[in-house]
């Protein structure tokens, strides 16, 4: 089959390479999706999970691409809940990867059936940001009606799908980022924008849970405007910001059937809108991930056309 | 630490042996548990996922042991729901280390919380069991109040939990086995008792849920004696039988923290009662999992559990 293969980590994107692979094989449990569009994470290069498994053992030639769309082709030992044929969509294992590629192996608890009406690229958009902002908001923030929310980088992937979530359970949603993109935090229902180049994030005043997706300078400055009891939710990794009286969380989100279903009722609903900034084809994946000017929203690309 | 490794498929339990292992590290979602107990189940050494990873490259020296009670000792990088100190019990993944050592390494989302009133020999006997009970009879076998249910080994670690969990939910129970298990059975809350050497499964009548633990010739003629829209559930592989009017499915146990709580909550409850067999401890395991024609007499049918801490 073809995939997108990395094997040197110092390389970064532009050691990606279109190559010919072995089709993968389902083992307990799994599934084998024939993949139509696939999701790639920016920083994925930089995770340890794509070079190494959790025994710390090297596992290039790697195939990026944690998220998936497809249509379910085989399926592993014991397997349940899932047909051959079916539309699927979700999140792989972060240790195994391997979306961009005509086919991959995924545990079948980390798919869930994905609508006949909504399109594989759609669904391909949704797994790593939706289920972010929803584990973030909602398992990690206890976020509910009436509560303020302070949305970093609001017009990102992650950034928007939080927004729109938090609109609406009823909180009060600022959204934050640059200038050029106030226009796309409003339109995705921030209620306030804040630039953080121009504006004085410590004029936003008291919220209840900070959104963080920068990590750094951003987040402790963030924490200084958490009210009692709330909380600083971070994507980027351990941090020492900590509300004075409040609790801090950093995750690493975890695909989850349930809530699958859940975003993409959202989405057929037209209660949520997915943010995909670029679609590209398997073939012009390389160039479409080494451009150069940085854009916001998902590159999904479409492995079958 | 210490572990059981084996290195040998051919050689089977007589190939374990006590070991010094390097301890485990937490990868991403992990959590790292002080193991307290550790459950074992006799046919893992011939499950590939024992042998190879998910890729089939061999992963021999391996710990077997997939059930395990303990403590919480370290997260991973973005672990959340799982505090340090934390008594937990689940299942480790089929294709990594297992729980036959002092430490092991699993994703948080398979463990759940293990309450401070319940033993970690308890604890440790409960994932495989009961998740695959609760699977088998709930998200695949669709069990409801006033149906009849057929569960196969009903004396047996699988069997006693099938039995209980479908009484609770309002089921009609019969059981099976041999001769000797009948009392067991019985008192775990079967209706009734067919002994597969002596009595005709075809006595049986009409049910609706057959739960399968043997296969084979069982697994055949039980499939005809199920009703219309009845379900052969199965754990013993893909089915060569099916009911003439009616789904088979197959499946292999996956561990969910939910249903773990759920399972827990009702041994709290003294609505379920665990089957454990031998306890031993790490340093005794290799001899109390090798069973011995003397303990294969004793027809000892409970669930082994390892108590490897103290």
């Amino acid at each position: 089959m073809k995939a997108i293969v990395v094997t040197d980590q110092a390389a970064g994107m532009a050691g990606m390479k279109l190559a010919e692979r072995p089709k993968p094989q389902a083992t307990i449990n799994d599934v084998v999706v024939q993949v139509h569009a696939s999701g790639f994470t920016w920083d994925e290069l930089s995770w340890p999970s794509t070079w190494t498994d959790r025994l710390g053992r090297d596992r290039t030639p790697v195939i990026p691409g944690q998220e998936l769309a497809g249509v379910v082709t085989a399926l592993g030992y014991g397997t349940t809940g899932l047909s051959v044929g079916q539309r699927v969509f979700g999140l792989t294992d972060s240790y195994r990867g391997g979306t961009l590629a005509e086919y991959v192996a995924v545990e079948a608890r980390n798919l869930a059936p994905l609508p006949g009406d909504v399109d594989f690229t759609v669904g391909a958009s949704l797994a790593m940001p939706g289920l972010t902002a929803w584990q973030g908001l909602f398992e990690h923030g206890h976020l509910h009606a009436g509560q303020s929310v302070l949305v970093h980088g609001a017009a990102g992937a992650v950034g928007s799908m939080v927004t729109q979530f938090a609109r609406e359970v009823g909180a009060y949603v600022i959204g934050t980022g640059r200038v050029a993109h106030r226009q796309k935090v409003l339109d995705f229902g921030a209620q306030e924008f804040v630039d953080l180049e121009n504006d004085a994030l410590e004029d936003v005043g008291g919220v209840d849970l900070v959104f963080d997706v920068f990590g750094g300078d951003i987040a402790k400055r963030s924490v200084a405007v958490i009210r009692a009891g709330g909380t600083l939710v971070t994507i980027a990794g351990p941090t020492e910001a900590r509300p004075a009286d409040g609790l801090t969380i950093d995750f690493v989100v975890v695909s989850d059937r349930a809530q699958l279903t859940e975003i993409i009722r959202r989405v057929r609903d037209g209660r949520l809108r997915t943010n995909i900034a670029t679609v590209a084809t398997l073939y012009d994946a390389v160039a479409a991930f080494n451009r150069t000017e940085r854009r916001k929203g998902k590159t999904i690309i479409r492995v079958r056309p | 630490m210490k572990a059981i490794v084996v290195t040998d498929q051919a050689a089977g339990a007589a190939g374990m042996k006590l070991a010094e292992r390097p301890e485990p590290q937490a990868a991403i979602n992990d959590v790292v548990v002080q193991v307290h107990a550790s459950g074992f189940v006799p046919t893992e050494l011939a499950w590939p996922p024992t042998w190879t990873d998910r890729l089939d490259r061999d992963r021999t020296p391996s710990i077997p042991g997939h059930e395990l009670a303990g403590v919480v000792t370290a997260l991973g990088y973005g672990t959340t729901g799982l505090s340090i100190g934390q008594r937990v019990f689940g299942l480790a993944d089929w294709y990594r280390d297992g729980t036959l050592a002092e430490y092991v390494a699993v994703e948080a989302r398979n463990l759940a919380p293990l309450p401070g009133d319940v033993d970690f020999t308890v604890g440790a006997s409960l994932p495989i069991s009961g998740l695959t009970a609760w699977q088998g009879l709930y998200q695949h076998g669709y069990l409801q109040a006033g149906q009849s249910v057929l569960a196969h080994g009903a004396a047996g670690a699988v069997g006693t939990m099938v039995t209980q969990l479908a009484r609770e939910a309002g089921a009609y129970v019969i059981g099976t086995g041999r001769a000797a298990d009948r009392q067991k059975a019985l008192n775990f809350g079967a209706h009734e008792f067919v002994d597969l050497d002596n009595d005709a499964l075809e006595d049986v009548g009409g049910v609706d849920l057959v739960f399968d633990v043997i296969g084979g010739d069982i697994q055949k003629r039980s499939a005809g004696l199920i009703r219309a829209g009845g379900t052969l559930v199965s754990i013993v592989g893909p089915t060569e039988a099916r009911p003439a009017d009616g789904l088979a499915v197959d499946f292999v146990v996956e561990s969910d923290r939910a249903q773990l709580s759920e399972i827990v909550q009702r041994l709290r409850d003294g609505r379920l009662r665990t089957n454990i067999g031998n306890i031993a401890t790490l340093d005794d395991a290799v001899t109390a999992l090798n069973p011995t024609e003397r303990i294969k007499a004793k027809r000892i049918t409970g669930k082994p559990i390892i108590r490897v801490r103290p």
